[in-house]
């Protein structure tokens, strides 16, 4: 019922954006898309691609049909956004009319194969201009530079710039670029995930502050939920230059392409086109970057140098650092918090009343018995449905790790209470002692000795288990490691290495304290 | 306060029943003891001594009766069981003392953290005791650094300190050697005559017929004779003391 009503809602959000965009861009008339000025029988050199376009009346162009403000489908079929405006000003000056274009979707995949198959005539969509591409086809413009930028809850203020997600949350999908910028320039805290639209509701929650890839892709969330989401600024800190994609080397076409859009600029076309598309919600209108002129020889992508192995693990130090002391803090946070929940609950297990008794008994036999996942997806999942929400994934899994532990940590106090014999509580109780008195002064003292090394076995325990964090969101050690080993395909070994290399900076230490404490315990005796 | 008539009883047991599991351990025991009286329990092993005195301080709960200290009702737990066992002294078989504190601690312990004494006060009135039993000069030891012996004599000043008002002993000198009996007997028998009130379990004649006012018989967890020292070693009644007496003698 309620994933029906969601899906109508937002149904429903998808369509009034679709028919305000389509308002505003068409000033008021009926019809979905605008009708920029045709040109009245252009003259075009023979043999010109513009020559042969402008004859036949019609031009095929490729846009996407999902992106919304650039190329998106409306509700009669036909593709509105910037890139569509751009599309019908280029038309215009050939002399085709609006209702003259074919829109053919693209989508990243097949845009260079449109172009090679004669499939399109042109392609404007959200097209990066780049090396690997310009290989294939040819760029006109670029028209429009795209890059990174942030979206936040709509009542965020505390978020303008980059520098603001030092060490805030900041979702974005895995071993993306983007993804890689904010963390490693920015120094944010990455929540990773599969797809941009599963960012949205941990940006909703709260659990994280920020949502990081192309203003593109952003402005489209923010469009379709304009009263949830907005974008930090309008401003991006990367450039992402967009291109009108053509056949290769069609030079003649490009240069008089690149001619169109210098004069769109100039007679304020393009800021109309703006301003009524992804104006909407990138307020500020954008400046035609410097077009391309000269097509430059590019230089050849450097190849890869063969990596020595180790290299993986010095170059990701800083990485393999953060993420060792995320884990770190996992441990030891969860470590304090499980060896006093442990206790406590020891405590009630030996206790007089009968209900703590039995508390205690079924919750160490339950958690002793179920996996730790499933502590980390009750936490995670199943206490922010029950209502209890939480700033950062962290603190679930502070509240997995340590609930989880605690049992163990309850069991091996208790075997140290047993361990100490029952006279000592007798002349405890017969100088009236409470019950309190008698645990806290007489028998945990004693308790301690025997249960510390097993107690330590529990938290080198803790620290491996703590890798289990990463796979809900949290970003430590292990989850470091298997961004790097995406990264580094050819150097998983290494990357592995690494990883066990940091975990044994935390658990051979602890491992030898347990040795020391056990070899004095025996002294002792 | 009631008017402590002398002869009123400072312990009062009331047909005190307790099983463990099927066994009858307690069978309607009736006693009182009263106010500077010295009470020897004495009987066969497994005849339920040890559960008698548990039972007084309320180590062991009975199934009924009535146990009265000092005229109250033994509480169930809580508050007000821990003031009342704070009256009731007890040194055990084995000692006992906390492994983990000095001989000073042990001692202090109680004072300090029960009756709310300070410190300075609590080990002044510790080092009293610990060399009225004669080992005061042991007091920054650990027990382990002790013999059996002194050990014994620290719990029973650890005991002494909370100023009970009445001491119970449980076998004190069984898991003594030989040699270090008499040191802790001297110890109890000056106690007796200073005017404790002590209910003591124990297989030692000599203390029983120097400091004893009475000697309590247990069989099979009932007490068979109630008799003056005197009385119950030259004449006893039953055939079981008779039987047990001479088989300790031969001992
Ligand atoms: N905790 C217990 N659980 C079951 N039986 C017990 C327990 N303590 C003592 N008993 C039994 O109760 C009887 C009386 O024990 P006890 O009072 O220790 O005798 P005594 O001190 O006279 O040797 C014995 O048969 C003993 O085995
Ligand atoms: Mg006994």
């Amino acid at each position: 019922m309620t994933a029906f009503m969601t899906r109508r809602k937002s149904l429903l959000v998808a369509a009034s954006a679709a028919l305000a965009l389509s308002l505003s861009a068409c000033g008021g008339s009926s019809t979905s898309t605008s009708n920029p000025p045709v040109a009245e029988k252009p003259s075009f050199a023979a043999d010109t691609t513009m020559a042969k376009l402008s004859s036949a009346g019609k031009i095929v162009i490729g846009t996407k049909f999902d992106q919304p403000l650039f190329g998106q489908k409306g509700l009669d079929g036909k593709p509105v956004g910037f890139d569509v405006e751009m599309g019908k000003l280029i038309a215009g000056k050939l002399g085709i009319p609006a209702d003259k274009i074919e829109w053919k979707e693209t989508v990243s995949a097949n845009r260079e194969q449109f172009i090679k198959n004669g499939d399109v005539d042109i392609i404007v969509a959200t097209y990066t201009i780049n090396d690997k591409r310009k290989a294939e086809v040819s760029f006109a413009g670029p028209y429009y530079e795209a890059g990174q930028a942030l979206m936040v809850n709509k009542d965020n203020t505390s978020i303008t710039k980059p520098e603001d997600v030092k060490g805030k949350n900041v979702c974005s999908v895995t071993g993306s670029t983007p993804a890689a910028t904010i963390v490693e320039k920015y120094g944010a805290v990455l929540v990773p995930a599969a797809t941009y639209s599963a960012c949205l509701e941990p940006l909703r929650n709260k659990q994280v502050e920020a949502i990081t890839t192309d203003n593109v892709i952003l402005a489209g969330f923010v469009a379709k939920e304009p009263d949830a989401f907005k974008l930090a600024s309008d401003q991006t800190f990367t450039k992402e230059p967009y291109g009108i994609g053509l056949k290769k080397d069609d030079t003649v076409f490009r240069n008089w392409i690149n001619d169109q859009l210098e004069a769109f600029d100039k007679d304020g076309s393009y800021k109309k086109a703006w301003e009524a598309t992804a104006g909407t919600v990138i307020k500020t209108a954008p400046t035609l970057p410097a077009i391309n002129r000269h097509s430059r020889l590019s230089a050849p992508l450097p190849l890869r140098q063969p990596k020595e192995p180790m290299d993986v693990i010095i170059e990701n130090l800083p990485q393999y650092w953060d993420g060792f002391l995320r884990t770190l803090f996992l441990s030891v946070v969860s470590g304090i918090i499980a060896l006093i929940f442990g206790t406590i609950l020891a405590a009630a297990r030996v206790s007089p009343i009968a209900a703590l008794r039995g508390f205690s008994m079924t919750y160490v036999e339950i958690v002793r018995n179920t996996p730790l996942t499933i502590a980390f997806f009750f936490a995670a999942v199943v206490l922010p449905r029950l209502g209890v929400t939480f700033q950062q994934f962290e603190v679930a899994a502070i509240i997995a790790l340590s609930a989880y532990t605690s049992a163990f940590i309850a069991e091996a106090v208790r075997s140290g209470v047993n361990s100490v014999p029952v006279g000592q509580a007798e002349a405890a109780r017969s100088i009236g002692m409470k019950f309190s008195q008698v645990l806290s002064l007489i028998i945990l003292p004693q308790a301690l000795r025997t249960v510390i090394p097993p107690m330590i076995n529990i938290l080198i325990a803790l620290v491996k288990n703590s890798s289990v964090a990463g796979a809900f969101y949290v970003l430590e050690l292990f989850g470091y490691g298997r961004q790097l080993a995406n990264a580094n395909g050819d150097a998983v070994l290494w990357v592995l290495v690494g990883v066990a290399f940091f975990y044994l900076l935390i658990t051979v230490p602890l491992g030898y304290v347990a040795t020391v404490v056990e070899r004095k315990v025996a002294i002792a005796r | 306060m009631t008017t402590q008539v002398p002869g009123d009883a400072l312990v009062s047991l009331n047909a005190v029943n307790k099983h463990y599991g099927q066994l009858h351990v307690l069978k309607d025991i009736n006693l009182n003891v009263r106010k500077g009286e010295v009470v020897v329990v004495i009987g066969p092993s497994g005849s339920g001594k040890s559960t008698l005195c548990r039972a007084i301080n309320r180590l062991e709960t009975i199934d009924d009766g009535v146990i009265k200290i000092d005229g109250k009702v033994l509480p169930e737990e809580g508050k007000e069981l821990a003031k009342l066992r704070a009256d009731v002294g007890m040194v055990f078989q084995s000692f006992n003392l906390f492994a983990h504190k000095t001989i000073l601690e042990n001692v202090t312990l109680g004072p300090i953290k029960v009756k709310g004494l300070s410190k300075t006060e609590a080990d002044k009135d510790a080092m009293a005791l610990l060399e009225r039993v004669g080992v005061g000069h042991q007091a920054p030891k650990l027990p382990a650094q002790l013999s059996g012996g002194q050990q014994q004599r620290v719990a029973i000043a650890r005991a002494l300190a909370m100023k009970p008002k009445v001491m119970l002993f449980d076998e004190p000198t069984s898991a003594l050697d030989p040699e270090m009996i008499n040191e802790v007997l001297d110890v109890m028998i000056q106690l007796a005559k200073e005017g404790m009130t002590m209910i003591v379990v124990t297989h030692e004649m000599g203390f029983a017929r120097k400091a004893a006012d009475r000697v309590v018989f247990m069989a099979d967890g009932q007490i068979v004779e109630d008799a003056t020292p005197e009385e119950f070693f030259t004449n006893p009644k039953s055939s079981r003391a008779k039987d047990f007496l001479s088989k300790l003698l031969t001992h």
